[in-house]
């Protein structure tokens, strides 16, 4: 789908009754909700209100649907933070298959595994995912490059989180 | 007292431990499969981590991610709600070991009444009875007679190994023991590989009764009444009342004296409760439920209690706020769970009101009933100073509750309700069945 038929769709959508949609195919997945598909009772918290700001688009290669996560106190976690995916440059995202603590390297004295800029091939190590002291390594799924890590050393991950955003090879 | 704890569950348990939690002045977090992006246990806690798929092997059973989840949102606690793990000793372990609070008894407790050999004959030394039956495997005629005039007839003829009705036999007389032994083992042996089978006394019709407890870990033990729930589809509750029609002074006496002995000497911490099958006047230990259960609102409306605030206190190290020697028992509630019939999205609701009506339920116009997980939506509770007025109330309340987009259980529910023999308050596990074909 290009961008003009995404945008018509985007427009289509907002002056419809349609209060949710999904859509995956030709590579592309993404959820368009109305602030009416979150209902529920209002008020409940400040920030959890913030997700309901309305239609809510998000965008991801591969079908990873809204990330919801509500915070009276700031969270550790943020799911969807200031880097998140934006579609439109073609690019993909590597998710934790896992929630864990996210590693770059596979100690803190080593070379981290990948850096921005750096080419990586398919079945190659990028992080470490740590759950309950288990080290798991994190390999690529295509060959690509690094566009950006998104994900600090040494912050806790959720599952199906952004970590990297990466360049098709 | 803690800071912040982790909930191990989803639903509407989640939304209710987080609603003693705000109480109290504990942050919640909430974990989540991706299934339940948006579910309001999410929205209502303070934090929320999305810790797998929508299977829940993979999510809510998942001890690696619960356990991660927990230490790196710096909870010093953990809820494990009812079902998932909140009975699993190896979670409770592994909670332990990460320097976490555990919300239940001791994992060592949980197994110890987890092994139902084990648990039968810790009820019986404390004077509860248990159901009557051969102390080991019966093969021969010769054998199972004296068994059988000892219970006495009716009795039923067991799988050792088995479960769900297979090699099961009732037996009415002497003369049919021998034909249905053969029978029983066969089937057993076909189901099981194992023809092993012994006999119990035939509970024809039981009610089941169960108490709640509370208990501090120390010996300090709080009996918090009875429930009924005697109103079950094959095997799972659908009604729950307090206190039991079925049960007199005299009986909660009995039972109270066994259990507040059983509790007390296993040190049991945090919310239990323990169930009977009652017969008449008689009643026999089942099992213990090492947490807190879904019917649980009933008894906090008879006692005025918030079961999960004593629950969380106990367990962190705080003194209960109840006092065991001084509980009181008020009025009558009962309980109807309101099941979803499908999966779907609700596309309106509409929550009954009042005086003594509550309504616990993860459901708002939006929220989706996942495929994934139970059917329980929510649960509609009446209180009232007795059984009628308390059964007029919820009926009016089952009235007043609309829920579009999801077909629920609501007609059955009130066709139960309604029953004559429901009203009567005589009735036992049977009740069901018998009304079925009506409901």
């Amino acid at each position: 789908m290009d961008d003009k038929t995404l945008l018509a769709l985007f427009d289509k959508f907002e002056k419809s009754s349609i209060a949710e949609m999904k859509y995956s195919g030709d590579g592309h997945s993404f959820e368009l909700r109305r602030k009416e598909a979150f209902g529920g009772p209002a008020g409940a918290h400040g920030p959890a209100l913030a997700h309901q700001a309305a239609p809510f688009v998000a965008v991801s290669p591969e079908a990873s649907p809204v990330p919801v996560s509500s915070g009276a106190t700031p969270a550790p976690h943020s799911a969807v933070g200031p880097d998140s995916p934006v579609k439109g440059s073609g690019n993909e995202y590597i998710l934790s298959p896992i929630v864990g603590t996210f590693y770059r390297a596979p100690s803190p004295d080593a070379p981290a595994y990948a850096d921005v800029g750096k080419k990586i091939s398919k079945g190659q190590k990028i992080c470490i995912i740590e759950a309950m002291k288990m080290m798991n390594a994190l390999e690529a799924e295509l060959d690509c490059e690094i566009v950006k890590i998104l994900v600090n050393n040494g912050d806790m991950v959720e599952f199906e989180q952004p970590l990297f955003e990466v360049r098709p090879a | 007292m803690i800071k912040r704890l982790m909930i191990a569950n989803r639903g509407e348990i989640a939304v209710r431990i987080i609603r003693s939690c705000r109480e109290l002045g504990i942050e919640t977090v909430a974990v989540y499969s991706t299934a339940d992006r948006g579910a309001l246990h999410v929205r209502l806690a303070d934090v929320a981590v999305c810790i797998g798929p929508a299977k829940p092997a993979l999510s809510y059973l998942s001890v690696p991610a619960l356990i991660t989840a927990a230490v790196r949102t710096g909870c010093e606690a953990v809820h494990p709600g009812v079902g998932f793990l909140s009975e699993n000793a190896n979670f409770a372990r592994e909670v332990q070991k990460a320097g976490l609070v555990w919300i239940g008894p001791d994992p060592d407790v949980i197994d110890l009444l987890g092994d139902k050999v084990t648990a039968r004959a810790t009820a019986l030394k404390y004077g509860l009875p248990v159901t009557p039956g051969s102390p080991g495997p019966i093969a021969t005629k010769e054998e199972a007679i004296p068994v059988a005039r000892a219970c006495g007839y009716p009795v039923i003829i067991k799988a050792a190994s088995g479960g769900g009705g297979k090699g099961m036999r009732i037996v009415w007389k002497d003369e049919d023991l021998e034909e249905n032994l053969a029978i029983a083992s066969r089937e057993a042996e076909a189901n099981f590989s194992d023809g092993t089978v012994y006999i119990e006394k035939y509970m024809q019709n039981p009610r089941h009764v169960e108490l709640q407890v509370i208990a501090d870990g120390k010996g300090r033990v709080a009996i918090l009444g009875e429930r009924d729930c005697s109103v079950q589809k094959n095997h799972q509750k659908l009604i729950e009342e307090s206190p039991s029609p079925g049960v007199t002074p005299e009986m909660r006496e009995r039972m109270s004296a066994g259990a507040r002995k059983l509790f007390s000497s296993l040190k049991y911490r945090g919310a239990g409760t323990i169930e009977f099958l009652a017969v008449g006047e008689d009643f026999y230990f089942m099992e213990v439920n090492a947490r807190i259960q879904v019917e649980h609102p009933v008894s906090e409306f008879i006692t005025g209690t918030d079961l999960i605030r004593e629950q969380i206190l106990v367990c962190v190290g705080e003194p209960m706020t109840i006092d065991p020697d001084a509980i009181r028992l008020s009025g009558w509630a009962i309980e109807a769970r309101i099941n979803a019939l499908s999966p779907g999205k609700v596309t309106r609701l509409e929550i009954p009101g009042g005086p003594g009506v509550r309504f616990d339920t993860f459901l708002f116009a939006g929220a989706i009933v996942s495929p994934h997980y139970d059917s329980m939506v929510g649960k509609l509770i009446a209180h009232d100073s007795d059984r009628p007025k308390a059964l007029a109330r919820l009926l009016r309340a089952l009235d007043e509750l609309r829920i579009e987009g999801v077909p629920v259980n609501i007609d059955s529910q009130r066709k139960i309700l309604s029953n004559e023999i429901f009203k009567s308050g005589r009735f036992g596990t049977g009740l069901y069945a018998q009304l079925e074909a009506e409901l």
